[in-house]
């Protein structure tokens, strides 16, 4: 998996569509990719993804897209590379990504190499996300300290709210 | 430079006035362009419009122009200018012509009281009021939103035409139109058989009512290659490389839709509730998001990537229901710096309904996109 190889598929998946594509034939396409690409691409894919939303890559939005259906099909592999990408400042990406996993171990891990008190809005909205989607106790114990902090932006606090919706009705 | 925005009226004679339709019966047609040598009608019908009774359709109004001794004269003028040397066989849309029954000089005239025509150099697309009190042009565009109604000038600015003041001198730069014009479009091996297979028994060759929203689609050669996505389309069903090179006879006045235009659809569908409504359910089952799960950032923004690709594919679905419902039956779609063609994908589409227009110079084999060397 190198870059040239990546940018080509998101030039192929992104918008416009053009007449004679879907955006389910979008889908389709990366479906097929994240199927055909083995656990073995988790590292790449991780480095690739924590450049990109550093760059502030144009097509972040859309590998972010493909790299959660990545995270679906292998998501031991791709959580313990996330987490070797993943710095106190984030980037936010990689937390919506290690969500997308679904691997709840990976949250006490996470907990420990971000730093949540000095985090920008956008680093919580993700990480609130992110503990959302990957459920079970301890994020729900995270996700309610966050929720006690004051101050915090209206996004932030919907997101936290959300969240912790999730995990009541067992979503998350 | 002269503002030639107002025609010289010239009153109907009683007996044309007397089958012509009110403007109230002209606002149910379907719009249309009266054909080659009824263009200097404008005066005549605007008047005409106002006075006589409703007839059933365009066709019968424009048998009743031709019958008048004025409309003799300017096919005699139209014809003068069909003897001149033919400009580049290339482009669009009206033909310039002069009224050797009048001082200075007329276009082809469209019903909606607009004068129009194509500006080679810059690519664009240019009016001329010739009548503020002719039928509405709401047709023109067939945007439902402003059907029955003229659109205002701010609002044909905003769909990305341009009012010009053009002096007679300047008019002779436009391109005269060319009948038939160079197409390529890419099709399956199979639909390459079945093509072949028409030829062979003597119809058409393509059968545009199974195409995208009822057309069958090509690039217009010559004029940039537009983004398709055919030739990415690989896996998930037969692959589209063969190559088909072909013509298209053009009518004389295309259903025109310009780049404005496609942004103001995409956006039609993008604020309309409805379809905001279905695109979010049909996102949630495809992704099975419970109805009513509250969506977190990272769910609202892929909602938002598919919502758009979802409109952009209806706005191509409309084009081709739109061109297949005008009278003309062949649309011509601009786009010049479009965010629907990826990057250097200027070019035109050319929208087929009509199969009878199209005809087969050749197919082959290819691993490229349409119209690419």
């Amino acid at each position: 998996m190198t870059l040239e190889e990546l940018e080509a598929w998101l030039a192929d998946w992104d918008l416009p569509l053009g007449p004679f594509k879907t955006i389910e034939d979008v889908f389709a396409s990366m479906e097929a990719r994240a199927d055909a690409l083995g656990p073995q691409e988790a590292g790449a894919l991780a480095g690739l993804a924590a450049q990109f939303a550093r760059n502030r890559h144009p097509r972040t939005n859309v590998l972010s897209i493909f790299l959660q259906k990545y995270a679906e099909r292998h998501p031991d592999a791709f959580a313990r590379s996330l987490l070797r990408e993943l710095g106190p400042e984030g980037p936010p990406l990689l937390l919506d990504l290690l969500g997308s996993t679904g691997v709840r171990s990976a949250v006490s891990q996470a907990a420990k190499i971000l730093d949540v008190q000095s985090a920008t809005a956008d680093l919580l909205i993700a990480w609130a996300g992110a503990l959302g989607d990957l459920g079970g106790a301890e994020a729900r114990a995270y996700l309610n300290e966050l929720h006690a902090r004051p101050d915090l932006d209206e996004e932030v606090k919907s997101e936290i709210r959300i969240g912790l919706e999730r995990l009541e009705s067992g979503r998350g | 430079m002269a503002d030639h925005t107002h025609s010289t009226r010239v009153a109907p004679s009683s007996s044309d006035a007397a089958r012509l339709p009110t403007r109230a019966g002209m606002r149910a047609l379907p719009r249309s362009a009266p054909p080659a040598g009824v263009a200097d009608q404008q005066g005549t019908l605007s008047e005409a419009l106002n006075q006589g009774p409703p007839v059933q359709s365009i066709a019968q109004l424009q048998r009743t122009l031709n019958q008048s001794p004025r409309v003799a004269r300017v096919a005699k003028a139209a014809a003068l200018l069909q003897r001149r040397p033919r400009a580049t066989s290339q482009s669009v849309v009206q033909r310039v012509w002069v009224d050797a029954g009048r001082q200075g000089f007329r276009w082809h005239t469209l019903l909606d009281g607009l004068q129009w025509y194509f500006d080679p150099a810059t690519g664009a697309f240019h009016y001329h009021i010739v009548d503020d009190l002719a039928v509405p042009i709401a047709l023109w565009t067939q945007i439902e939103a402003n059907e029955g109604r003229r659109l205002s000038e701010q609002q044909l600015a905003d769909l990305g035409f341009q009012r010009i003041a053009v002096a007679p001198e300047e008019a002779r730069v436009v391109e005269e139109r060319s009948d038939e014009v160079p197409a390529a479009g890419m099709v399956s091996k199979s639909v390459s058989e079945r093509i072949a297979e028409n030829i062979r028994s003597g119809i058409p060759p393509f059968k545009p009512e199974l195409g995208l929203g009822g057309c069958s689609w090509f690039i217009w050669k010559g004029h940039g290659v537009p983004y398709t996505s055919i030739d990415k389309v690989k896996g998930g069903g037969e692959p589209k490389n063969i190559e088909v090179d072909a013509t298209v006879r053009l009518p004389e006045y295309p259903l025109i839709i310009t780049t404005a235009f496609l942004a103001a659809r995409h956006a039609m569908y993008m604020q309309d509730a409805g379809f905001r409504a279905d695109a979010e359910r049909r996102w949630r089952t495809h992704n099975a998001v419970a109805v009513d799960a509250e969506l977190g950032r990272r769910q609202r923004d892929n909602l938002a990537f598919y919502m758009r690709g979802l409109a952009e594919h209806q706005m191509w679905v409309s084009i081709g229901h739109m061109v297949a419902a005008h009278p003309s039956r062949v649309g011509v779609v601009i786009l010049t710096g479009s965010e629907f063609s990826k990057k250097e994908g200027d070019g035109r589409f050319l929208v087929v309904a009509d199969a009878s227009r199209i005809e087969v110079l050749s197919m082959k084999a290819t691993k490229k996109g349409p119209g690419k060397k």
